[in-house]
């Protein structure tokens, strides 16, 4: 049974339609990761199952129970934000135990409940350190922690690592990742970071203007994004896109834009139409030793170590970039045969954006 | 509607009226005060009180411009001399006071000079009641014949207000991000330009929000007035209180309209930079 | 156009040494990054080098003129600020004149020449009358640089452009910024603590930590031959797997092993690097991406594979890191995105020898250099 059910949630802020018709369904254990560019609507929706807010139609039920009408406190949702918000000047044991103690429970029940907390999530040893001595990583377990001893039903994230430099980015990403495996609670986690989502969900909903785009396991939105907007938010560096004329042939069809001669055997149409080829970075192949769709410009290298970044020009003064492995090595201004990847190909509408092929 | 929706709205009800009658009380004397200066002097103090005029007059601005109208039995003195008086004196001892409060906020604040002390001394001279320095302060007016003088008034007035405005000011120049300073030091600014061409821009409103503090101060003040030159220079705080208590009773009428009258430089001075006050204690604008 | 020198540089902040005998040279042209974690005083470094900052002992050379006690206006070099410092009351057109209204005679008519010279180059000429706070992360960015290189710096300095800029976008930007540097081939000195970032800009990497410098070279040799652990640990993403292994001699086969790590070396390599260390311990380094995971039916090679448990996996689109774990020892292995094993799995895993690098135990320092 799903745990957490949105059902056509709805909400206008003035002539601004903020959400529009959400659906989804979130299974008990779930790492759900909602994701889209600022004012997609996403924050909104947190809001609306934490319940600060009140949509306007639709329903939020948990476990078969409605919970529109519920108060926030009464709805047994953890939540972690942005900034973590833990008390500096407190002990991680009285940062935990703050929400029991509001509640009046007995000294023994707390420091019971604490401790068992704390096992769960390895910080025993840190329970009488104060919080400013804590690590970042050691700062979120305890800041989800904090939100655990009121043994909430789920668990709620706003960005929560939006303040933090890239590197520990990563490293409290997999932090939060591992305590998911460990708890095996429904986890909802809010994010403009498509990389977030990406590495962290077993599902992604991408959201924008108010609107659900896609559902699903982040690999199946990667390989099958539905449309152009999907298909360039995800994935860094973003799909390269290009525009350009689709012409019918006798087995398959014929991609021209920007310089590049593309045959795309699958696709078959009876006449000749705008469109916008979509290629992933990493099936941009870059040499001499191929046959090409087409030439391009070195105009900047970036060499990673373990792969090289190369920024090209094609022909109308359009940019892509190829993802390759560090051997390759053209020179800046150097002009080089680009192939794409057969079968790692997509064409999307001109105008509506919508997939064509595959 | 379901129940927790009828109680909420019932409560939210409740606590409007009680918000609404709050409001009311503070606003009631200023109506008062509107109302009275409208009245006739047989209707100031008839009881029971009306709320309208009953017969509107202006006979009560009348008598605040020209000192006498129609049917007071004394004339005074025109109020328009200590309205002056409190223009000349509020506006330069306020605009003194800024300009000084600035460069002693902006070396607080830019080099940190000072110990950690400062601040307290800074402000603790406004920890005494004024009236416990009027006695001496008279004492040493009388010795540098500072009393009954423009300048004097002024004197004690900017340093009435100066650690306001050192205060008030270096807090708005401490939220001045230090990388404008630097940028506008790799810029060739002298330190003279970059307080008035980076820093003062930057805490305009903050300038603003504390030159309307000060001015009301100023405007308003009675104590020194009245101690230091009640006959030289008569401001409206004293004017108000001679017709308070005088040998024909209490004109509240003409007190209720110089009242208002008192009020309007201030008022439209507020008026005019309230978009400034808005932003007074965040640096809106400002992008990190 | 300038190259800049730097001898002997040496400051304290309080008690603390934040730079400790600094020496670097930068060429006429080149794009120099420097980069360590936060702290290693590397923003201090370059306010020494702007004159924001007084520094104890050394000195600052451009084009061969100590400048160690010039003002901050008279050295010739100009800044973008972490955050921009773009003046918030100005607009983009005053924000770009002022400093040359105040460090240069030129007059107006040729001040605003300059400035739409720049504008035309950047891109931003329309954005001339609008103020600060109505720019974009990445426009604000533009008018920042603009102000810095309308000056024609001898040396132009960048403190984490990108930091107010969300990852994506900061890819994009980084590219734009090398262009631009290319282009002006101005001196160019920039600030990150993000290691790829770093890769991706740079002619030249400056690795610092606590005020020291570890290593400085292209970001290839870097990357390939790092001269300690530290600057092997920083570099590359997800960071180097490291092994404490003891080296061992049985028969005429050598090994690296510890209680739960078994490799076996050529006799080649072992002579080449560690016969010195034989019975010793030292430590091994080996980046995620050298390690391959060995499937099911390649034949069993029992000298040279480990099996690991999977704990977790992340995808990040054309790739996934996998992460496993070995007894108690966390290792980190970077794959193609096809390869997906499951969580609690058993896998081998083995790598190429000459992918090994190798580091004193004490010293920390590569023994491969």
């Amino acid at each position: 049974m799903p745990a957490l059910v949105l059902n056509n949630i709805s909400k206008r802020y003035g002539d601004v339609q903020a959400l529009d018709g959400i659906n989804l369904q979130i299974q008990d254990g779930e790492f759900c990761v909602i994701v889209g560019p600022s004012g997609s609507g996403k924050t909104t929706l947190l809001n609306i199952i934490a319940g600060f807010t009140k949509p306007d139609d639709g329903e939020v039920t948990v476990d078969g129970k409605p919970y529109n009408q519920l108060s926030p406190r009464d709805r047994n949702i953890g939540m972690v934000f942005q900034d973590i918000g833990l008390f500096s000047h407190l002990t991680v044991r009285k940062n935990i135990s703050f929400g029991l103690e509001i509640k009046k429970s007995s000294k023994k029940d707390i420091d019971k409940r604490v401790e068992e907390i704390a096992d769960r999530l390895k910080i025993r040893k840190l329970l009488d350190k104060k919080v400013r001595l804590l690590s970042g990583g050691e700062a979120q377990r305890v800041a989800i922690g904090r939100t655990l001893i009121t043994n909430p039903s789920f668990f709620l994230f706003d960005e929560p690592l939006g303040n933090l430099d890239a590197n520990l980015r990563v490293e409290m990403l997999t932090e939060i990742k591992r305590l998911h495996l460990h708890l095996k609670k429904t986890f909802i986690y809010v994010t403009h970071d498509q990389e977030q989502a990406l590495s962290a969900a077993s599902r992604v909903m991408i959201m924008k203007d108010g609107k659900a785009l896609q559902k699903g396991p982040p690999r199946e939105i990667y390989n099958n994004p539905i449309g152009k907007f999907v298909a360039e938010f995800f994935g860094v560096p973003s799909m390269n896109l290009i525009d350009g004329t689709i012409i019918p042939e006798e087995d398959g069809s014929l991609f021209q834009g920007a310089g590049l001669n593309v045959k795309v055997k699958g696709y078959s149409q009876s006449k000749k139409a705008e469109v916008t080829l979509g290629v992933r970075p990493t099936d941009v192949v870059v040499g001499n030793q191929i046959t090409e769709d087409g030439f391009g410009t070195i105009n900047s290298l970036e060499l990673l170590g373990d792969k090289n970044q190369i920024y090209l020009t094609l022909e109308q003064e359009k940019s892509i970039i190829a993802v390759t492995s560090p051997e390759v090595r053209p020179e800046l201004e150097e002009r080089v045969k680009i192939k794409l990847k057969e079968n790692r190909i997509f064409l999307f509408d001109r105008d509506q954006g919508g997939r064509l092929y595959p | 509607m379901s129940d927790s929706m009828m109680k909420y709205n019932v409560r939210k009800g409740l606590a409007h009226i009680f918000l609404y009658a709050v409001t009311a009380s503070l606003l009631f004397p200023l109506f008062w005060m509107l109302m009275t200066s409208f009245k006739s002097p047989n209707e100031w103090v008839t009881y029971p009180p009306t709320w309208i005029p009953t017969e509107p007059t202006i006979s009560n601005y009348r008598f605040i411009f020209f000192g006498s109208a129609g049917r007071f039995a004394r004339t005074y003195s025109s109020a328009v001399i200590p309205y002056l008086n409190t223009a000349f004196v509020a506006v330069t001892s306020t605009l003194v006071a800024i300009v000084i409060g600035v460069l002693g906020s902006y070396s607080l604040s830019r080099f940190k000079t000072g110990g950690s002390l400062t601040l307290l001394s800074i402000i603790m001279p406004r920890m005494f009641p004024p009236m416990a320095m009027i006695i001496p302060l008279m004492i040493f007016f009388q010795l540098i014949r500072a009393i009954d003088t423009y300048w004097g008034l002024i004197i004690v007035y900017i340093g009435f207000t100066l650690p306001y405005s050192v205060l008030m000011l270096k807090g708005f120049m401490d939220g001045v991000p230090k990388e404008f300073t630097e940028a506008a030091m790799l810029d060739g600014l002298s330190e003279w330009q970059i307080l008035y061409k980076i820093w003062l821009p930057i805490i305009k409103n903050g300038l603003m929000t504390t030159t309307l503090f000060l001015l009301i101060l100023n405007w308003t003040e009675y104590t020194f007035a009245l101690t230091l030159s009640s006959r030289g220079v008569e401001t409206i705080t004293l004017t108000l209180a001679k017709l308070f208590s005088n040998e024909a009773g209490t004109y509240y009428g003409p007190q209720s309209a110089l009242g208002i009258l008192a009020a309007i430089p201030t008022i439209i001075f507020g008026i005019f930079i309230h978009k400034h006050l808005a932003y007074g204690f965040t640096f809106g604008a400002l992008k990190r | 156009m300038a190259n800049l020198t730097i001898k002997n540089l040496s400051n304290n902040f309080g008690s603390i040494r934040c730079l400790d005998k600094v020496n670097l040279e930068v060429d006429d042209g080149q794009l120099a990054v420097i980069v360590g974690p936060s702290g290693c005083g590397k923003t201090t470094l370059m306010r020494c080098i702007v004159g924001l900052e007084t520094f104890f002992e050394g000195s600052i050379f451009i084009d061969d003129e100590l400048i160690n006690n010039e003002d901050p206006k008279d050295r010739d070099v100009a800044m973008v600020f972490q955050y921009y410092a773009l003046y918030p009351h100005m607009t983009v057109r005053q924000n770009l004149s002022l400093g040359l209204e105040h460090t240069t005679e030129l007059t107006k008519d040729e001040i605003q020449k300059r400035v739409e010279e720049i504008t035309n180059i950047l891109k931003i000429s329309s954005l001339l009358e609008r103020k600060p706070a109505q720019l974009s992360g990445g426009e604000s960015q533009r008018v920042a640089i603009g102000r810095a290189l309308v000056r024609k710096p001898k040396i132009f300095l960048l403190d984490e452009p990108l930091s107010a800029i969300d990852a994506k976008l900061g890819r994009e930007l980084r590219a734009e910024i090398k262009k631009i540097q290319r282009r002006f081939r101005v001196t160019t000195i920039y600030v990150t603590h993000d290691q790829e970032e770093a890769m991706a800009v740079g002619d030249k990497l400056v690795v610092l930590r606590d005020g020291k410098i570890h290593q400085v070279g292209t970001p290839e040799e870097v990357f390939n031959s790092p001269k300690d652990q530290f600057v092997a640990s920083f570099i590359g993403k997800p960071p180097m797997n490291f092994f404490e292994l003891k080296v061992k001699n049985k028969d005429d086969k050598y090994f690296l092993q510890n209680r739960d790590f078994f490799y076996e070396i050529s006799k080649r390599y072992y002579e080449r690097y560690l016969s010195k260390f034989l019975g010793k311990y030292l430590i091994a380094g080996i980046r995620p991406s050298s390690i391959k995971i060995l499937m099911q039916n390649i034949p069993f090679m029992t000298t040279k594979t480990n099996a690991a448990t999977v704990s977790l996996i992340e995808n990040m689109g054309n790739e996934n890191y996998i992460y496993l774990t070995l007894n108690s020892k966390k290792i980190i292995i970077k794959t193609e995105s096809e390869i997906i094993p499951k969580i609690g799995d058993k896998i081998k895993f083995s790598f190429e020898e000459e992918d090994i690098h190798l580091f004193d135990i004490d010293s920390k320092e590569s023994l491969k250099i």
